[in-house]
């Protein structure tokens, strides 16, 4: 209870720190939300009447106050381009967003683990060759542009999705799924590459380990051996590396959102921090960042799972 | 029940291949426990994986023959080891810190050997079984160690857990290659008298591996001396101790503390008056 208690503050306070710096960072940077609606062509009376409306005269700290307040209230906001409450804004696109990083962390597990138990077992084989060096040049492939390359393969050629063909999940879940494959591709194949090579090292040097001679003197397998004993074992760098994966993957999912043409979190917040719409970007920073920090506690739980060793105080 | 002939253990790790041991020969009977000694790098190791089947490395070439109840354990088919290893031929090793899976609980560790050979045999009687045989290796509060993962146990209770999961399908040879190196001299104490215990009880052969005289000639009735690969004595306990033919033998002996010795001759009162020749003749 302690531990959840600690978690719980730490998480509030990260989250004070996060939303106040995007704060700061808006006061520091150039750039004028009331002359961003109004136009370059308006009289400086209106831009300051404007001003004085939205309450963006008000000193830093006060702004950050009220905004708090309102925020704890449930209020996020309202949007300075579209004239309509943030969350009723960025409502439907966190859905679309969460979904796109679950299908790819998704594949990123289903994928990678038995790939590298596989290259593992097969250490310095044909296989493993090819797939080390797949590893290699996949993971130097930033995602935006394995997506363009998917786009072109899998769209153009292969005609198995329609580039830009979003389907909201509203509309038809089937094919919202289908359609966010090929994202969710782009954005996990470096992170399958990484991972698949994190776990055949773990699993190398744990075959090594004096557990694996008990268990084949009990008459275990390989096979065995592999998924009963070692893997769990074997996860435990791995459960790390997933961790940063899925948080970097929260906020990653942006540039990948712009190339597949999906309405996530992503598109929405580039669009808000050109237009100096503060409170959207505010929300959604503090939206990420509450999912990078449920993300991480969630991987401190499932540690304690994987690792019995590991208490949590 | 074991019959190890001519066997030679050769690694082709390198440019040139390395003997590791040489025309290594035992003769096992069923309950008899036999001592293998010698010091660190002598191949005594090895000498007990290659019985136990579990050097299976590509860059090793194992020649002669390990018969275990006449099937040649060195040709056998994989699967063949398999069905014994766990079954009639179990084994305990030197670090019962690292040779538990630390992931995983007691229980179904113990309880291991008798799933893969007795599938038969249901989850509750398993575990009536592995509770059981915690107990027989004098394990208090068996249910709770049952349940305890392996870092909440001392090296000792670590090591007699190795036991219990050696033992509970009931093995004909039980091979221990140094159990009781890594742990204190009176645990170390404890877990021979637990092996001669169960050497009694269950009538399990045993083959003891350690660089330790003094705990070899407690437990054993017959001891194999290795130095550099090779087989330098090997007789009764009373022959080997009492008058050890060869210069490295007598070395050996003479290492044992010597109030150990004292003690030791106490123990064996039959052969004490030719054990004090061999002894003093180191001193």
């Amino acid at each position: 209870m302690k531990y959840f208690a600690k978690k719980l503050a730490g998480l509030i306070a990260t989250l004070l720190v996060v939303s106040f710096l995007v704060f700061l960072a808006f006061a520091v940077i150039p750039g004028d939300p009331a002359t961003a609606m109004l136009g370059t062509e308006a009289t400086p009376a209106r831009v300051e009447a404007l001003r004085e409306e939205l309450g963006l005269n008000a000193p830093l700290i006060e702004r950050y106050a009220k905004w708090i307040a309102d925020f704890v209230r449930g209020d996020m906001g309202t949007s300075y381009s579209y004239h309509m409450a943030v969350t009723e804004m960025i409502a439907d696109k966190i859905p679309v967003t969460l979904a796109l990083t679950a299908i790819s962390f998704f594949l990123i597990v289903v994928i990678s683990i038995p790939l590298g138990i596989t290259c593992a077992r097969y250490m310095d084989g044909a296989l493993d060759h090819i797939i080390v060096v797949a590893n290699q040049v996949i993971m130097a492939v930033p995602p935006f542009f394995s997506g363009i390359l998917i786009t072109l393969v899998f769209g153009l050629v292969l005609h198995l999705f329609t580039p830009g063909g979003y389907v909201s999940y509203r509309t038809d879940w089937a094919r919202f799924l289908g359609y966010m494959f090929f994202p969710a591709l782009a954005i996990a194949l470096p992170k399958i590459a990484m991972s698949t090579k994190l776990l055949r090292t773990s699993v190398l040097s744990e075959m090594k380990a004096d557990y694996v001679r008990t268990a084949y003197s009990r008459g275990n397998g390989t096979r065995a051996v592999l998924y009963r004993h070692v893997l769990k074992n074997a996860l435990i760098p791995v459960v790390t590396f997933l961790g940063m994966a899925l948080s970097d993957m929260v906020a990653g999912s942006i540039i990948v959102e712009q190339v597949f043409n999906v309405p996530g979190l992503g598109r929405i917040l580039l669009t808000s921090i050109s237009n100096r719409d503060y409170p959207v970007v505010q929300a959604i920073i503090v939206c990420i960042a509450f999912l990078v920090i449920l993300i991480n506690f969630l991987v401190d739980l499932l540690y304690k799972l994987v690792d019995p060793r590991i208490t949590m105080e | 029940m074991l019959d190890v002939i001519d066997l030679n253990l050769e690694f082709h790790d390198h440019l040139v291949p390395e003997t590791v041991v040489y025309d290594f020969d035992l003769h096992m009977e069923p309950g008899e426990i036999v001592g293998l000694v010698g010091e660190s790098g002598s191949g005594k190791s090895m000498t007990a994986l290659a019985i136990a089947g579990l050097l299976s490395r590509h860059d090793m070439q194992k020649r002669g023959k390990i018969l275990f109840e006449g099937q040649d354990l060195l040709t056998c088919r994989r699967s063949e080891l398999r069905s014994l290893q766990g079954d009639d031929i179990a084994m305990i090793f030197q670090e019962p810190m690292t040779s538990l899976n630390p992931v995983y609980r007691i229980g179904p560790q113990v309880e291991e050997a008798l799933r893969i050979h007795s599938p038969g045999i249901d989850k509750e009687e398993r575990k009536r079984r592995a509770i059981q045989m915690l107990a027989d290796v004098d394990l208090e509060e068996p249910e709770r160690v049952y349940d305890a993962y392996p870092h909440q146990l001392s090296g000792g209770m670590r090591q007699r857990v190795m036991i219990a999961a050696a033992m509970i399908c009931g093995p004909k040879l039980l091979i221990a290659d140094e159990p009781t190196t890594a742990l204190d001299v009176t645990v170390q104490a404890q877990i021979v008298k637990l092996l001669k215990r169960i050497n009694r009880e269950k009538k399990t052969a045993i083959l003891f591996i350690s660089h330790d005289l003094s705990l070899i000639r407690q437990l054993c009735q017959r001891v194999v001396v290795m130095q550099g690969g090779r087989i330098v004595e090997s007789g009764s306990i009373e022959e080997v101790y009492g008058s050890p033919r060869m210069e490295y033998t007598q070395k050996l002996i003479a290492a044992i503390p010597r109030c150990e010795k004292k003690y030791a001759r106490r123990q064996s009162g039959k052969s004490a008056q030719s054990a004090k020749g061999g002894m003093q003749d180191g001193r």
